[in-house]
């Protein structure tokens, strides 16, 4: 099996840089304590231990970016409207590469040190955003950058209190999503391509040979899922229960956008002067009270516990009934990263009982 | 859904608005006007079709963009038409179009009514308010293959007599011999 000595990954890296830019995980220059997948550069050091605190979602749906730009004046007699590409369009949208966004779609990307949970959240949104233009849902933005990237997954064989992954059938073995798979073993990691693209990166002439076996990987927590989906519909009206369970949640918002597979945007219009503007989309999140808020006042989730009960039941019942697959892939981050220890495990396991 | 047609948009491109114009606006009530609209490109106006009950999203450049139903029938082509309740900010950036104004459209979306399984039935529509709007759609739809149905009864209800929507229609729909139209106000 390919094999490569730890020391050589920034000469991996170098490689894989040649083509592509290369985001994997790194600590940012002012925060010591945070680990994010940021751009790769020479000299920089890739932490391959730790988790990071936010999802690569943003490779394939940046924080935000362009749709289009138009120039467009209602004034009389200078009444224009002019519909364009906003690609190239600096800072659009607030777009900056910290989110994602640094890169016109299409763009050659890797993404180097995700997780089986990353790589299979990856597939998770395909479902919902379409990966073939024929499909009846599919969008350009989302399927160029998902074409473009190729994603080299690090494989858990150790996990910590916040994972749950095992509770899916393959847990951290799940190639799902995954181009190439690290392997970490003595004094390196054993490498294997689990996609044309990836069996491509093992040509490169940087590989040695090994003769170690796969490492044990990681055991996480298990959610027992069972039938949560029709639960989740029973315990629908049980506001009781959605009360008690987020008693301490205070709606910040950060559970989704830590999580990798939460994909709630919003569409505004952002004006450079009176005339010309970009058409942008931002993540947005269900939990927040102005996400279902009506121009009439009316607001059908009004409460944090109306909200959350929806967060759960999208994640656990509507989407698996609609997409075949839980929008969930037990990353853990929403756990880690809560500002009150609030626990999606605990409300599921509670759901379960009810 | 892939039985949809979605004639209109750009399947590449389906974030990206068509440029139309505005041919007619009516002032349906106090906050509610009706606007007539045709895309400028006059080939994909030619082959824009969509089913009764879609909806379309409106945007004016700058103020932003929203989904209404389409409220003229399928077998309207010379336009299509959405009307409006003044409520937030695009609604009201709407209210300020002219005719001669330009806006920018994607359409159609959404689902349709299952008017095929409802042939040789009586089918009663009810609605009320602006809530008419996709119903306005439909009801036109069902007149225009009128052999298909039974008996065909709209009852029709807003908040007050100011709050009636499409007082022309309703005088049409009122003066048909062979549909039996019910209408009512809240107060």
């Amino acid at each position: 099996m390919k094999f490569i000595a730890a020391k050589k990954i920034p000469d991996l890296l170098g490689l894989l840089a040649r083509d592509a830019r290369v985001w994997a995980p790194l600590v940012p220059e002012d925060s010591a304590d945070t680990l994010l997948f940021l751009p790769w550069e020479p000299g920089a050091e890739v932490d391959l231990e730790r988790f990071t605190q936010v999802s690569p979602k943003k490779l394939v749906m940046p924080g935000s970016e362009p749709l289009f730009s138009f120039s467009y004046s209602m004034a009389v007699d200078c009444e224009r409207l002019e519909i364009g590409d906003a690609r190239g369009v600096p800072g659009a949208g607030g777009a900056s590469d910290a989110d994602g966004a640094g890169e016109a779609p299409g763009a050659a990307t890797v993404l180097f040190g995700a997780r089986a949970c990353d790589a299979r959240s990856l597939t998770v949104l395909d479902a919902l955003f379409g990966l073939e233009p024929g499909e009846a849902y599919n969008d350009p933005l989302y399927r160029a950058r998902r074409a473009a990237l190729t994603v080299v997954t690090l494989a858990c064989t150790s996990c910590d209190a916040a994972c749950f992954c095992s509770s899916w059938a393959e847990g951290p073995a799940s190639t799902e999503g995954s181009d190439l798979i690290l392997y970490p073993v003595e004094g390196g990691y054993l490498a294997r391509g689990v996609s044309d693209r990836g069996e491509a990166l093992l040509v490169l002439d940087i590989w040695e040979e090994s003769e170690q076996p796969l490492p044990e990987l990681a055991e996480t927590d298990r959610v027992p899922f069972g039938t949560l989906n029709t639960k989740l519909l029973e315990i629908f009206s049980d506001m009781d229960f959605w009360e008690r369970a987020t008693e301490r949640c205070v709606s910040c918002g950060y559970c989704t956008y830590a999580c990798p597979t939460c994909y709630c945007f919003n569409i505004f219009d952002e004006m450079r002067g009176s005339r010309d503007g970009e058409r942008c989309r931002s993540w947005d999140a269900c939990m927040f009270y102005l996400y279902t808020l009506e121009t009439s006042g009316h607001n059908p989730r009004p409460t944090i516990a109306h909200r959350y009960r929806n967060r759960i039941g999208h994640k656990f019942s509507y989407y698996p009934e609609n997409q075949g697959t839980t929008l969930c892939t037990g990353c853990g981050r929403c756990i880690r990263g809560c500002p009150v220890g609030l626990d999606i495990r605990d409300v599921l396991r509670g759901a379960g009982e009810r | 859904m892939s039985t949809i047609p979605r004639e209109g948009i750009k399947a590449s491109e389906p974030l990206r608005p068509e440029p139309a114009t505005v041919l007619d606006v009516i002032t349906e009530t106090p906050n509610i006007k009706s606007l007539r609209l045709a895309f400028d490109d006059e080939s994909l106006m030619q082959s824009f079709s969509f089913l009764q009950g879609q909806v379309g999203q409106l945007s004016v450049p700058g103020a932003g963009e929203a989904t209404f139903a389409i409220a003229s029938p399928p077998s309207q082509r010379e336009y299509f038409q959405f009307s409006v309740m003044k409520t937030g900010v695009v609604t009201t950036a709407i209210h300020e179009l002219r005719a001669g104004d330009r806006v920018a459209v994607r359409a159609p979306m959404g689902n349709t009514f299952p008017t095929d399984d409802w042939k040789g039935r009586n089918i009663v529509v009810i609605g009320g308010g602006i809530g008419m709007a996709p119903l306005r759609s439909l009801f036109m739809y069902l007149e225009d293959h009128r052999d298909d149905y039974g008996g065909l009864q709209l009852i029709y209800g807003a908040r007050t007599p100011k709050d009636v929507c499409y007082l022309d229609d309703c005088r049409q729909w009122e003066a048909g011999s062979d549909i039996d139209f019910v209408t009512s106000v809240d107060t």
